[in-house]
C-alpha cells in the first residue's frame, strides 16, 4: 500500500526531524555535558577554596615565622623565672653547695623528682575566725588577669605593626586563655596542673646556728624566687653551744638549731621541648596515644 | 556515450562516440515489448518498466551509466514558431503561448533552438519542444531506478531535425528526408539547409513492394503540393529515404522518378553522418538507430528539456524551497555542532581548571610550605600557652607568702617587752607560723596577742590555745598560731589605703 504524502505532511515530517535532531543532541550531547559542567563547576569551587586557603595561608607563611620567633622570645623572658629542667644530681649539688656556703651543715637530703608537670595553685590565706571580713581579690586571679592582659596587649601591638593577622593569632588564643582563666577564677582553689612546669620536692635537715640557718631562709626567699620554702620547723640542739663561757644561756640566734625545711624548686620546659611536644601531639596517631 | 531512443513499441540504444562531426557506432541495440509498460505515450508501469531496462542492461554487460535520450511520444511535440527578436525569457513566454496544446499539458516544459534568423522582418523561426514536467521526471526516475542517469532529454523530431541540418546534402535547395520508425513515416523537409517542415504519415503497405514504394512517392507528391501551395518552395531536388534494403530503395526510387524525373532519390545512410566502429568507410545500417543517434544533435547545456526542467521556474522555486530546507538544516546542524562542540570544549576547560587546581594542590613544594604554616601556627599556640601557664605558674608561686625574717621581725616587734618568743615552725600550704611565746604573766602574752592581731597587714589569723603555767621556768608560756596573709597584701593594702587617702582629698 502506497500513502502519498501532502506539503503539509512533508512539512510537518520536516519539522518533526529537525525536532527529534534537536532533541537528540540536547539530550544526548548537550544535556550530559552540562551536567558533568555542573559538576566540575561544583568540584572546582570546592578546590578553588581550599587552593585559596593555601594561598592565603602561604601569603602568611613569613609572618608566621615571625610571630614563632616572638612567641619564643616571649616564652624565653617567661621561662627565664624558672629553673631548667634539671637532674636529681644537679639539683642536689645545687642545694648542698648553696647551704654550704652560708656555713650550714646539710646533715640530710631527700629528694623527690617529678614525672609530669607539676599541680600548681594560689595561695588562699587563711580565713577561718573572718577577722577580716572583706576579703580582698586573691593574688591569683589578679596575676593570671594581668598576664592575659599583658598578651591582649602584645595582640594589639601586633595587629598595629603587623597587620591583623598575627593580632588575630593571638586574640584567638588569648580569647580561649581568657575562658581558661575565668574558669579557674570560680573554681576558686583549684589546682592547675600545668604541661611545662616541674617541680622537685626536697627535704632536707640543715645544723648551724639560728641565724645563719634564718639568714639561709632568708636567701631562699629572696634570691631564689623559684624555689619555695613549703615548711619548716626548728629543733634547739643542746649541747655547750647554748650557753656562754660564764655559763649564761646564749641568746637564741647564738644557739645551735637543727632546721627541717622542706622546698620546692620549680622547672620549666625549653621552648624546644614545647614546640616538640605539640608535634609530635599532632602528628601521633589517637590509638598510639 | 549511450543514446536512447524511445517509442511506444521499442527502446533503442546506440552505444557510440562522437567524432569529428561524425559518430561513430560501436554497438546498437533494440529491447521490444515495450507497449507493456508504455501505451499511446503515456507510462502504465514505472517500475516494471525500469527493471526491464536494468535487466537489460545487465544482459547485454553495457558498462556505461549516462545516456543521452530522446522520446517519440504523444507526450513531446515539436513545433517551428515564428518569434520576434524578444528576451529569452519572453521568448519562452511567446512560445508556451503559441502552443494551443500547452493548455493540455499541466506543468509545461519548453525547450527551442533558432532554426534560421529573417532580420529583414526581425523575426526568427525556432523549433520549439514542450512536455509535461511529470513525463520528463518519470523517465528521469525511471532510468534513475536502472541505474541510468539521463543528460538530455528530448523529443526524437526535434533530435533528428539538428542533426540533419547540419548534413551538407541538405543545404541547398529544397530536399525531403523521410524516416521511417515502424509503421510510422517521418518527412522532414530542409529549405536551405534549415528545417522548414515534418509530418507524420502511418505506411500501411509491407516493405520491399512496389506498394511501398508508391505510398512513399505519393507522400512526396502531397509534400511538393503543400510546398508550392504554402509558398515554400517550387520544386522539390532530392528526396532521401531511410531505407537500407536495395530492392525496397529501388521500388521508392521508380515511384518518385515517376513522379518527378528531376528529383533525386538517395539513401540517407549514405549521406548520415555516422559510421561503424568497424570501419569509417562502411557505412552502418543506421534504418533502426536514426532517431537514436540523432540524440547525440541534442546539446545537455543549450537545447535539452532536462536543463529547462531543472530551470523550471516551479522547480527553481522548489529548488529554492530545498535549498532553505538544506540551509536551514545546515545552519541547525551547524548550531547543534557548534553548541555541542562550544558545551565539550567548556567541559574540557573545565576538567583542565580542576585538573590544574587539583595539581597546585598536591604540589610538592607549597605542601612543605603549608606544613611549616601549620607548624609555625602550632608552635605559635603551644608556645602561647605555655607562656600563660609559666605566668600563671609565676603568679600562684608568688601568692605564698614569706616566712622570713621580716616576719620574724613583725613578731619581734609586737612581742617587745612583753615576752620571749620563737619560731616553732611554719607551713606554706596555709601560712601557718608556729611560735611559742613565754612570759613572765599571762597579761603580756594577751598583750602579745592582741599586738598580734593588730598587724592584720601580715596575718590573716590568729589563734591560740590558751595559757600555759610552767612550774620548771616560773613563766606563763602560749603557742600562738600566725597565719601569713600573702605576700601582695601589704602592697595591696597601701595601694588601698593611698587611693583611699585620694579620694577623700
Amino acid at each position: 500500500m502506497q500513502t502519498k504524502l501532502t506539503a503539509r505532511d512533508k512539512f510537518l515530517l520536516y519539522v518533526l526531524g529537525v525536532v527529534v535532531v534537536i532533541a537528540a543532541v540536547v539530550y544526548f550531547v548537550i544535556m550530559p555535558a552540562q551536567a558533568e559542567i555542573a559538576s566540575l563547576d561544583e568540584s572546582i569551587e570546592t578546590v578553588q577554596k581550599s587552593v585559596d586557603l593555601q594561598d592565603d595561608s602561604l601569603a602568611k607563611l613569613d609572618d608566621t615565622k615571625m610571630a614563632f620567633e616572638e612567641a619564643t622570645d616571649s616564652y624565653n623572658e617567661r621561662k627565664s623565672f624558672f629553673y631548667p629542667i634539671m637532674t636529681a644530681d644537679e639539683v642536689d649539688k645545687m642545694l648542698t653547695t648553696f647551704e654550704t656556703n652560708n656555713g650550714l651543715t646539710v646533715r640530710e637530703l631527700e629528694l623527690i623528682m617529678p614525672t609530669s608537670g607539676t599541680s600548681i595553685k594560689s595561695f588562699k590565706p587563711h580565713t577561718s575566725q573572718s577577722l577580716f571580713s572583706v576579703q580582698p581579690e586573691t593574688p591569683a586571679q589578679t596575676e593570671s588577669s594581668a598576664a592575659t592582659d599583658l598578651y591582649a596587649e602584645k595582640a594589639k601591638t601586633y595587629a598595629e605593626q603587623n597587620g591583623s593577622y598575627l593580632g588575630e593569632v593571638y586574640s584567638y588564643i588569648l580569647s580561649d586563655e581568657a575562658e581558661t582563666d575565668k574558669a579557674q577564677a570560680t573554681e576558686g582553689d583549684s589546682s592547675v596542673v600545668s604541661d611545662c612546669v616541674y617541680s622537685v620536692d626536697v627535704r632536707m635537715t640543715l645544723s648551724g646556728s639560728r641565724a645563719d640557718l634564718e639568714k639561709s631562709i632568708d636567701l631562699l626567699y629572696h634570691d631564689y624566687p623559684a624555689i619555695r620554702i613549703t615548711a619548716y620547723n626548728w629543733t634547739e640542739v643542746n649541747d655547750q653551744r647554748s650557753e656562754d663561757l660564764s655559763g649564761n644561756p646564749l641568746p637564741i640566734s647564738d644557739r645551735g638549731y637543727l632546721l627541717n625545711i622542706n622546698v620546692r624548686l620549680y622547672m620549666a620546659d625549653s621552648a624546644d621541648k614545647v614546640t616538640e611536644r605539640e608535634e609530635a601531639s599532632v602528628q601521633t596517631p589517637p590509638e598510639a596515644e | 556515450m549511450l543514446y536512447v531512443y524511445l517509442n511506444d513499441e521499442t527502446l533503442k540504444v546506440v552505444e557510440a562516440e562522437k567524432k569529428d562531426r561524425r559518430v561513430l557506432v560501436r554497438n546498437s541495440y533494440t529491447l521490444g515489448d515495450i507497449n507493456k509498460y508504455v501505451v499511446s505515450g503515456e507510462i502504465i508501469d514505472k517500475d516494471g518498466l525500469s527493471q526491464y531496462i536494468k535487466d537489460f542492461w545487465t544482459q547485454n554487460g553495457i558498462s556505461e551509466k549516462s545516456a543521452r535520450f530522446c522520446l517519440n511520444s504523444s507526450g513531446i511535440v515539436s513545433k517551428i514558431i515564428e518569434v520576434p527578436h524578444i528576451s529569452k525569457v519572453k521568448t519562452e513566454l511567446f512560445i508556451k503561448a503559441d502552443f494551443k496544446t500547452i493548455e493540455r499539458i499541466r506543468e509545461p516544459v519548453i525547450s527551442y533552438y533558432t532554426i534560421n534568423d529573417n532580420k529583414e522582418k526581425n523575426v526568427r523561426n525556432v523549433l520549439a519542444t514542450v512536455a509535461d514536467k511529470n513525463l520528463i521526471s518519470s523517465f528521469v526516475e525511471i532510468f534513475s531506478k536502472a541505474g541510468i542517469k539521463l543528460v538530455t532529454f528530448d523529443d526524437a523530431l526535434a533530435n533528428l531535425s539538428a542533426y540533419l541540418r547540419n548534413i551538407p546534402e541538405l543545404l541547398k535547395g529544397v530536399n525531403i528526408v523521410l524516416v521511417s520508425d515502424g509503421n510510422l513515416l517521418t518527412s522532414l523537409v530542409f529549405t536551405g539547409g534549415n528545417f522548414a517542415y515534418s509530418s507524420n504519415t502511418m505506411i500501411t503497405a509491407e516493405r520491399e513492394t512496389p506498394e511501398y514504394g508508391y505510398q512513399m512517392a505519393r507522400i512526396v507528391s502531397q509534400l511538393s503540393q503543400f510546398l508550392k501551395s504554402s509558398g515554400m518552395a517550387s520544386e522539390i531536388n532530392s528526396v532521401y529515404v531511410s531505407q537500407n534494403d536495395d530492392s525496397g530503395f529501388e521500388f521508392t526510387d521508380q515511384a518518385i522518378g515517376q513522379l518527378d524525373p528531376d528529383i533525386k532519390v538517395g539513401k540517407l545512410r549514405d549521406i548520415f553522418r555516422a559510421v561503424s566502429s568497424q570501419g569509417e568507410e562502411q557505412n552502418p545500417d543506421i534504418e533502426g538507430y536514426i532517431y537514436a543517434i540523432s540524440a547525440s544533435a541534442s546539446d545537455p547545456h543549450t537545447q535539452s528539456l532536462i536543463r529547462k526542467y531543472k530551470f523550471d521556474p516551479d522547480a527553481s522555486k522548489k529548488k529554492g524551497s530545498l535549498m532553505l530546507k538544506v540551509l536551514l538544516c545546515a545552519v541547525l546542524g551547524f548550531s547543534a555542532v557548534a553548541s555541542s562542540a562550544s558545551v565539550i570544549i567548556v567541559k574540557n576547560a573545565r576538567q583542565n581548571k580542576l585538573d590544574e587546581l587539583n595539581a597546585r594542590l598536591m604540589d610538592l613544594d607549597i605542601a612543605r610550605s603549608l606544613n611549616e604554616y601549620h607548624t609555625n601556627l602550632n608552635g605559635i599556640k603551644s608556645l602561647v600557652y605555655a607562656g600563660v601557664d609559666l605566668d600563671y605558674a609565676v603568679s600562684c608561686i608568688k601568692t605564698y607568702p614569706l616566712a622570713d625574717s621580716s616576719i620574724k621581725a613583725v613578731v619581734d616587734r609586737c612581742a617587745s617587752g612583753l615576752c620571749d618568743i620563737e619560731i616553732v615552725s611554719y607551713s606554706a600550704e596555709d601560712g601557718k607560723l608556729t611560735i611559742n611565746a613565754t612570759a613572765q604573766s599571762e597579761y603580756p602574752i594577751s598583750r602579745f596577742i592582741s599586738n598580734l592581731m593588730q598587724e592584720s597587714e601580715y596575718f590573716s589569723d590568729i589563734d591560740y590555745t590558751g595559757y600555759t603555767y610552767m612550774d620548771s621556768t616560773d613563766r606563763w608560756r602560749v603557742n600562738v598560731l600566725c597565719y601569713l596573709s600573702g605576700d601582695e597584701l601589704p602592697e595591696q593594702t597601701e595601694q588601698a589605703a593611698s587611693e583611699e587617702e585620694q579620694e577623700d582629698n
